[in-house]
């Protein structure tokens, strides 16, 4: 159940999307049903799982599920080694169909994958027929992609990317294109302008990225363990995000392409958080497949509260609003210092911000008796932060230091250079 | 972003209330749901919180439970949510009282009012402002109706405000919740009461097209045990209602002796028993039929009371009231066991033979239960009640035997309705007289 009543609509090439949450090509959108129901539960729409032309059945593995938790928390990670849907194309076809015509308020887009330009072209082709709203192409699923070279992905090389965003824009005589791509490139701005070059309508950043999930230290098999052998997975979920966030800020600051975002979003704040970097619509995963499709519900209301905090009107407003903020390393301010200070009813004595400065950063911080408060020396303390992020009370905050002219006079270029 | 206590509302701060969120598993078909009588989405606005949004949190909650921050505070969770919580199986329960606790206040914080209803609907006549009383009003505002509700008292609130000890349920969290419930239209008159001068015929004869009756309990038994008539017994409605009002600047301070008896195990009991060591009693004893783990009072209540001094003689029956001079010296009382195992009434104690025993005491606190007000039924012509005074109503929908009147919380139960099921009941209530006003025609 949604408590808020505001339009949440938003436009993305040229398709307006009823809310900018929809299902990413992905388990949850493998099946006619699950579709049904994602879109009863409130979601603007979803991509079904990428399909290709099979001339022989998807050989899927498993398990093929594996997660990194964390100190108590599951999922921070979610690794798959899926492939694409075991389904045939004639059966997603009929899905798409059967979904635009049930739903036709909601977005319904289909990912393809191909391997060769006949196959590319032949998708875009029969897929654009069932009136779905764009086509995703999957440049990078880190699974079986590519054949010959395991591990490496169509987005991975540039050339090859524009040569394939254009064939594929080539056979598409009415949806947008939009082309799926990898964070793991050297120069993911190289490789959306190739998407650009290639013609191709909108950017879907980003793809899970390769990893190895872990390793059982006891059977010296790796996760997830099939039958004794293991390989790499592609990795999702929260501990992606950041991941997430650069990539479609290099790309929102380089290239004028819309862009769905992917890649670790689970609340509305990331959601926003996304937005804010320049992504039109988000597109979500491994948050349904742990907590379930009805969180629709929190990353509508989430936005919607968001915008009325913030007097904005629609959720169109806030893209890439962040994106001036980021700068270049050299072109961060220097001159105002800040220093950690503490809120001292919030203070529970911990030691931890303490041993943090200590062993990990400028020893600003002494416990004394009686109190046992944390003591922070502004004149040892650079501002480095670390001490307010292990900090669990959230009693330590940034202040401005305020500088004499003596103080600042009196620096050594040694000191300089630390600031 | 607030992140204190500091305020009258007080709390978790927001630190505490994300690592304690954090920890629910946030299940399908949640037990803590099936547990609460208002049907709090707990599952829900718990989620809310975690993921960031305290207003939506807020928002699930107050769908069916309109006094949020209050039951956060007051409703026996351990019996409930907390006590249904699955995590009980992997470490310890959700503290879901003060989560929702949590949202409630965070929201009164913000200051926001709530959506008023379109308004184009029936002027409804609510009598009682109390926790059931509120709710059939809050609902009926949602739903575009035009409630008003009649409060005999001079604050809003009922067992809230006048019942309990001042400081179970801070007054500024009330005041919020209330100010919420007039945001959404609801028009509360206070010092109106409505009886046999004023009755509900005149109601109607004035425009209001349904009644919902959430009067409460308006008088406590009569205990009859001989010497109740002495000067220096009370019933436990007469203490709490005057030390409330007092606690309120409306009043004397009630007096209470240096030594004061309580009979009665159930909450009241309980409540009388803290409340006179609160008005200055030095010793405070109770006696009560129950054994210590049979007592129908809130085990968390009992060891607080225990722990402030409060003495319980438990497994005892009064004989009767002593006195001198016509007023009360104190208490015969003797040990029971149970005839029968297990059912813990009056009609089954046995009194043991030679353990009667007398506590001195100059005040006696009868809270052996209550009715409400005889005087109720002349108020309400053509609403049929039972011997005891209760209201007999539907238990889905509270309609009584006359049409468009309706009836909810301890006005129907004769006591004992906790607060969440009282809203429960006002909130079924409202959504019944929506149905009933929708189903008029003109």
């Amino acid at each position: 159940m949604i408590t808020h009543n505001r339009d949440l609509s938003i436009e993305f090439c040229s398709i307006r999307f009823p809310n900018p949450f929809l299902l990413s090509a992905a388990p949850p959108t493998d099946d006619l049903d699950m579709v049904r129901a994602a879109f009863e539960a409130g979601w603007g729409g979803a991509v079904l799982k990428t399909t290709s032309v099979e001339t022989q059945p998807v050989d899927l593995v498993y398990p093929m599920m594996s997660a990194l938790h964390f100190d108590g928390q599951r999922i921070m990670g979610l690794g798959n080694i899926d492939l694409i849907s075991e389904h045939h194309i004639d059966v997603v076809e009929a899905r798409a169909r059967t979904l635009k015509t049930e739903y036709p308020d909601r977005v319904v887009a289909v990912s393809i994958m191909g391997s060769s330009k006949q196959q590319w072209q032949e998708l875009v082709r029969r897929l654009e027929a069932t009136g779905v709203d764009f086509v995703e192409c999957s440049f990078s699923c880190p699974q079986g992609s590519m054949g010959e070279e395991p591990g490496a992905m169509l987005a991975q090389s540039a050339d090859a990317t524009e040569r394939v965003a254009g064939w594929v824009k080539q056979a598409a005589a009415r949806c947008p294109i939009v082309i799926k791509i990898t964070p793991q490139v050297t120069d993911v701005v190289k490789v959306a302008q190739a998407v650009k070059r290639g013609g191709a309508d909108a950017i879907c950043a980003a793809n899970t990225i390769p990893s190895l999930m872990g390793v059982d230290v006891d059977t010296f098999v790796p996760y997830p363990d099939v039958q004794g052998s293991s390989t790499y997975s592609g990795l999702s979920g929260p501990a992606t995000k950041p991941i997430t966030l650069r990539t479609l800020a290099e790309i929102a600051k380089n290239v004028d392409l819309p862009i769905t975002a992917t890649g670790g979003p689970v609340t509305w704040r990331d959601a926003v958080e996304m937005m804010l970097v320049g992504a039109g619509t988000v597109q979500f995963c491994t948050a349904v497949m742990h907590y379930g499709l009805d969180i629709i519900d929190d990353l509508q209301d989430g936005l919607a509260f968001y915008l009325d905090d913030k007097g904005f009107d629609r959720p169109g407003d806030i893209v890439g609003r962040a994106l001036s903020r980021i700068v270049s390393h050299d072109k961060l301010p220097r001159d105002a210092k800040t220093v950690s200070s503490l809120i001292e009813e919030r203070c529970v004595k911990c030691d931890l911000c303490y041993i943090a400065c200590r062993d990990g950063g400028h020893q600003a911080i002494k416990i004394e008796a009686p109190d046992r408060l944390p003591k922070i020396d502004p004149d040892r303390c650079p501002g480095c932060r670390l001490c307010v992020t292990v900090c669990p009370a959230d009693a330590l905050t940034m202040v401005r230091k305020q500088e004499t002219p003596d103080d600042a006079g009196a620096r050594t270029p040694a000191d300089n250079d630390r600031i | 972003m607030s992140n204190g206590q500091s305020d009258a509302l007080g709390g978790l701060t927001d630190t505490q209330a994300t690592l304690e969120a954090s920890r629910c598993l946030m299940c399908e078909d949640p037990p803590c749901v099936a547990a609460c009588p208002a049907r709090v989405p707990v599952k829900h606005f718990i989620r809310a919180l975690r993921f960031g949004c305290p207003r939506r949190a807020v928002n699930l909650i107050r769908q069916q439970n309109i006094l949020a921050g209050v039951c956060g505070l007051a409703c026996p969770v351990e019996e409930l949510c907390v006590g249904a919580c699955t995590g009980t199986d992997l470490a310890t329960p959700v503290a879901i009282g003060k989560l929702q606790h949590y949202a409630a206040v965070t929201e009164i914080r913000s200051g926001r009012e709530g959506l008023a209803g379109p308004g184009d609907g029936r002027r409804v006549a609510i009598i009682g402002a109390g926790p059931s009383g509120l709710a059939a009003a809050a609902e009926l505002a949602r739903r575009g109706h035009l409630p008003t509700v009649f409060e005999k008292d001079r604050r809003p609130g009922g067992i809230c405000t006048y019942g309990a000890p001042a400081d179970r349920v801070p007054q500024a969290l009330l005041t919020g919740e209330i100010e919420y419930i007039k945001s959404l239209g609801v028009e509360i008159r206070t010092a109106s009461p409505i009886d046999r001068n004023n009755t509900i015929d005149d109601l109607i004869a004035d425009g209001y097209q349904a009644v919902y009756v959430g009067t409460g309990l308006q008088r406590a038994a009569t205990p009859h045990v001989p010497g109740a008539e002495l000067e220096g017994v009370v019933t436990w409605r007469q203490l709490l209602h005057r030390a409330s009002a007092f606690s309120l600047g409306e009043g004397d301070k009630p007096t209470v002796a240096s030594q004061v008896i309580v009979v009665g195990g159930g909450g009241v009991a309980v409540d009388a028993a803290c409340t006179a060591l609160e008005l200055g009693a030095d010793d405070v004893d109770v006696v009560c039929l129950e054994g210590p783990h049979e007592m129908p009072a809130c085990r968390d209540e009992v060891d607080k009371a225990w722990q402030t001094g409060v003495r319980f003689h438990t497994r005892s029956m009064p004989i009767e009231v002593t006195g001198a001079n016509g007023k009360v010296t104190g208490l015969n009382a003797i040990r029971i066991r149970w005839a029968e195992p297990g059912r813990f009434i009056p009609s089954n104690a046995d009194p043991i033979e030679g353990t009667e025993y007398w506590l001195p005491g100059a005040t006696v606190v009868f809270a052996v239960g209550a009715a409400p007000a005889t005087e109720l039924a002349d108020a309400l012509p053509g609403v049929d009640v039972d011997v005891t005074g209760r209201i007999i109503a539907d238990v889905d929908t509270g309609a009584t035997s006359r049409s468009g009147v309706y009836a909810g919380g301890d006005a129907v139960s004769g006591g004992g309705t906790t607060i969440v099921k009282a809203i429960a009941e006002g909130k079924r209530a409202g959504e019944a007289i929506d149905a009933h006003l929708r189903g008029m025609t003109g």
